[in-house]
């Protein structure tokens, strides 16, 4: 699993690639939190680039979201693929979360929410 | 009919998952099975596997026995393993599926995934050993 960084302005897009399971979530867990702790206030994880994410990867996104919104920044998704967004159906996270078509649609849906 | 069976065996260790998510995806590519009951069967998989390591506290050295059979169209996988008793399906308490980011509790999601992504989930005790069987329907069959 690698993390992509990319800057869209003032929005941090992580960019997640290959696997996130119960192997390497932990790594996962401390790249994102490293980029958070930079003070991101607006962060967008595409996964355009993500084949596959269990419950310890969504486990991860969750600490992450709640990481932002608690200093009052904005968190959202976009590009998941069919199966990873089965996952986050069935896992109610696409109910308690920003979920955007694509990356166009998710830093324009952020900007609009600010 | 039962055409094809897969056995895969892991020692109680994450570091297994990699080698566990290349057996399915190799037996599912072989045998032409869409890429959603692919994923679907990682995932279950992984979770259960995944369970049974983190919640074997003895820290002892364990097998943990997979199999994968395609049986006509469906996908019967069964995971045993030699821990203590442990029944996931009515140990691990049902998630909180609705509160908001800010309440909602991180993590427990892996058994209710289990259930969500395959069409049957059972477990059994059976000669001193865990035995969890998981059947997926090809060709998205309907779901409970």
């Amino acid at each position: 699993m690698e993390l992509g960084e990319q800057r869209d302005g003032e929005i941090l897009v992580l960019v997640p690639q290959g696997r996130i399971d119960s192997a390497n979530a932990a790594a996962f867990e401390r790249s994102v939190l490293g980029h958070l702790e930079a003070g991101s206030r607006a962060v967008l994880l595409d996964f355009g680039s993500l084949a596959y994410i269990s419950s310890a990867g969504l486990r991860v996104v969750l600490v992450a979201a709640k990481r932002v919104k608690a200093v009052g920044g904005r968190f959202g998704l976009c590009a998941l693929s069919d199966n990873i967004r089965e996952v986050f159906e069935v896992s109610g996270f696409s109910s308690i979360l920003d979920i955007w078509p694509d990356r166009a649609a998710g830093t324009a849906g952020m900007r609009g929410a600010s | 009919m039962v055409t094809q069976v897969l056995g895969l065996s892991l020692r109680n260790d994450l570091s297994e998952i990699a080698r566990l998510a290349e057996a399915v995806t190799t037996f599912g590519n072989r045998f032409g099975l869409p890429a959603g009951t692919i994923f679907n069967a990682n995932l279950a998989l992984e979770e259960l596997v995944t369970n049974v390591v983190t919640h074997d506290a003895s820290d002892g050295l364990r097998q943990i026995e997979v199999s994968l059979a395609l049986d006509g169209g469906r996908v019967v996988a069964v995971v045993e393993d030699d821990g203590p008793s442990f029944d996931p399906f009515t140990k691990v308490a049902a998630p909180d599926l609705t509160s908001t980011v800010e309440d909602r509790a991180v993590g427990g999601l892996g058994v209710h995934l289990v259930r969500s992504l395959t069409d049957e989930a059972r477990y059994e005790r059976v000669g001193g050993r865990n035995r969890v069987t998981i059947v997926l329907h090809v060709d998205g069959g309907p779901r409970q």
